[in-house]
């Protein structure tokens, strides 16, 4: 059923201009805009801008199709990243870049949408670590030695972190934050390029407000909080 | 789970899929699955439902024994 509602207009506006300057100034890369009218419809729902405009069915139906969607472009990124990886091509880690943005754009959304701070927080910085020490394993296949073994420390010792932090949020939400400024100062000691921003970013940001999450627990907590029991 | 839906529908003045669509704010499609038992509409789309068909949601919908798994 075709829906004559501003949503639509919006997504013909897009598809329009596309064309248009697809063909004035004959550049293919317009034509990716065409997705923009695609997703304008449930992304709008998604973000809470038009519920109004968007049947409940169709937009179930649009999360489901969704997850799957953003399962196969990680799975897509994660086989082109080893590929190129074990070619030797460092553009591999623009691949890297992708999936890490994907899952920390997933992880932020769930905090937000679930308001469960503290098992979301312990979620991503098991997800960031593990990311950290699966990036890091690529160097082993340069050649194993102790140096690139221990590339991967870091990327673990994240992981233990975030298995402590289902333990102890509060305490470990701060032990985060200075993880955090030690990662960020680690990664743009070797220098303030594109790659190394970019990378500080993808690690502290996750990191930072999983460390907020601990911090200040989950929304509508009613009970008082336990006070944190050592082992 | 079972819908009394269709029933009610005709017993409303022959309403069709489509009038019925419309006074709740959802596609025909939603309205078919619903009757087809493929979507459970969410508690206020059956407010919404029972209160259009003047009847109650206990009456619209009617959970199975597979439902109580």
């Amino acid at each position: 059923m075709r829906k004559w509602d501003p949503i639509f207009w919006g997504a013909t506006c897009i598809f329009v201009s596309a064309i248009v300057l697809f063909a004035v100034t004959q550049n293919q890369l317009w034509l990716f805009l065409l997705t923009g009218s695609y997703l304008l419809r449930p992304t709008l729902a998604s973000l809470g801008v038009a519920r109004r405009l968007v049947d409940e069915r169709q937009m179930s139906i649009q999360y489901r199709s969704g997850n799957i969607a953003f399962t196969v472009v990680i799975i897509t990124c994660i086989i082109f990243a080893v590929v190129l990886a074990m070619k030797g091509d460092s553009g591999w880690e623009f691949f890297g870049m992708v999936v890490a943005l994907g899952i920390a754009a997933r992880a932020f959304s769930n905090v937000i949408l679930i308001g469960n701070y503290r098992e979301s927080a312990t979620r991503i910085i098991l997800a960031v670590g593990a990311l950290m020490a699966l990036f890091a394993s690529f160097h082993l296949g340069e050649g194993f030695s102790v140096g690139s073994l221990a590339e991967m420390v870091p990327g673990l010792a994240v992981v233990g972190i975030g298995f402590l932090a289902k333990r102890y949020p509060r305490s470990i939400g701060i032990v985060v934050f200075v993880t955090t400024a030690a990662l960020s100062f680690v990664i743009l000691r070797k220098g303030f390029t594109v790659g190394q921003i970019t990378t500080a970013l993808l690690v502290s940001v996750p990191l930072a407000s999983a460390g907020v999450g601990l911090i200040s627990g989950d929304r509508g907590e009613t009970v008082p909080r336990q006070k944190e029991t050592s082992p | 789970m079972k819908t009394h839906l269709r029933r009610f529908r005709f017993e409303r003045g022959e309403l069709s899929q489509q009038q019925l669509a419309e006074m709740v704010s959802v596609s025909r499609q939603t309205i078919v699955s619903i009757e087809r038992g493929d979507y459970s509409p969410s508690v206020r789309l059956a407010l919404l439902l029972s209160e259009k068909l003047g009847t109650t949601v206990e009456q619209l919908f009617i959970l199975e024994e597979k439902d109580h798994a």
